[in-house]
């Protein structure tokens, strides 16, 4: 129980520093280094994610890093997806779709590591009409004082939420990546502000996800409690240090945690647990 | 922006955060000191009546279930503190999302998920 915590400690730290919850380390960790049931270590899973959400945007809220009207258009966005790729998978070729979103994942950690400077704080440039009137425009801090930066293409970012949630529902995995991914590039958000925003977000996704595991039986008390715990302690910690991490940190992290996500995913649909 | 409702939202998940953590930890002392409760009552009905029956397990599926539910109490804040800034479309998209939310999270919570309290 307590190296469970431990670990636990180390996922909720990722996931507050990266917007990705840290489901990619809590599942490998409890399958392979504890031996528990996948559908289990799911469930604690989503658990952890959950307890990294809410332990570090309580922290990223205070500090005015999260964007919270862009959180809220693209969780509609996303939790339609959701509903909408529950509904079309039997009529999909998940595999295929899997493999490709592999590919995308590739891709995404390889362009993550490759831009070096930060931009999108054009507080002074042309941005989205349709975010003006929705007033998703906002600040970022950073060690010079606020940031202001304008939000771009909202349509767009919306529907890269649209599939985000298709994914989630499909291969269980892509939301915190995806969403991320879209605020940083198509959105042309701050990475921080992004990383935060997500960090936002995926607890709502995941406790859509959660409360069916609950339902279940799929979610067993004493493998979920600590591992909550864990993500609780370990998301403050994360929220603490994306304040003083230089994004380009930040950035590399994020980058590695895709890769990983990328590789469980393409092993998991070659050995045909993607069906 | 670090405004009102921002600090609304980071207190309604601290408690949420802080509530579920004193149930768990709670939760984890007294099935260490007792050792004997393998039940794991998965509706709301299932874990009222546990903890009546003073089962550990039930209070550590409480504390989780109050981790779950933290999120949705979320958006629910932020939807009316929207409402209340005048920026009524973003407040009835987020109160669009807590009604996907809450269909999922009734249906789980009554049991119809196939749990069996």
């Amino acid at each position: 129980m307590v190296l469970i915590l431990v670990g636990s400690v180390a996922a909720g730290c990722l996931g507050a520093l990266t917007g990705l919850g840290g489901g990619v380390v809590v599942v490998p960790m409890l399958v392979l280094g504890f031996g528990v049931e996948l559908r289990l270590a799911v469930g604690a899973s989503l658990v952890a994610v959950i307890a990294t959400s809410c332990s570090s945007s309580a922290g990223f809220l205070r500090g005015g890093f999260v964007n919270v009207r862009v959180s809220t258009v693209l969780e509609f966005a996303t939790a339609m997806g959701a509903v909408l790729g529950a509904v079309l998978s039997p009529w999909l070729p998940v595999r295929t779709i899997s493999l490709l979103f592999c590919a995308v994942l590739f891709w995404s950690a390889w362009q993550t590591i490759r831009q070096r400077a930060e931009r999108g704080l054009d507080g002074a440039g042309s941005g989205d009409p349709l975010a003006v009137r929705l007033g998703l425009d906002a600040a970022v801090p950073s060690r010079t004082g606020p940031v202001h930066y304008r939000v771009h293409r909202v349509i767009p970012g919306v529907l890269a939420m649209l599939g985000a949630g298709v994914l989630s529902a499909l291969v269980g995995v892509g939301g915190g990546v995806v969403k991320v991914l879209a605020m940083d590039r198509l959105m042309r958000m701050p990475f921080k502000a992004s990383t935060t925003t997500s960090n936002l977000m995926i607890g709502v996704t995941a406790a859509a996800s959660a409360g069916v595991y609950f339902g279940r039986g799929q979610v067993e008390p004493m493998l979920a409690a600590p591992v909550a715990l864990g993500a609780i302690i370990g998301a403050a910690v994360g929220a603490k240090l994306l304040a003083v991490v230089p994004v380009r940190k930040v950035r590399l992290v994020f980058a590695a945690l895709v890769l990983a996500t990328g590789v469980q995913l393409l092993v998991r649909t070659l050995m045909g647990g993607v069906e | 922006m670090n405004g009102a409702l921002e600090r609304m939202l980071s207190r309604v998940l601290m408690v949420g955060v802080v509530l579920a953590a004193l149930m768990c930890v709670s939760a984890m002392v007294w099935h260490l000191a007792d050792g004997t409760d393998g039940t794991k009552p998965n509706t709301a009905g299932g874990i009222v009546r546990a903890l009546g029956q003073g089962k550990p397990m039930a209070l550590a599926q409480a504390g989780i279930l109050v981790l779950v539910l933290t999120p949705m109490v979320r958006v629910l804040v932020t939807a009316v503190g929207l409402w209340a800034k005048g920026a009524r479309i973003v407040a009835l998209i987020a109160a669009s999302t807590l009604a996907i939310l809450a269909a999922g999270i009734a249906g789980v919570l009554g049991g119809g998920w196939g749990g069996a309290g």
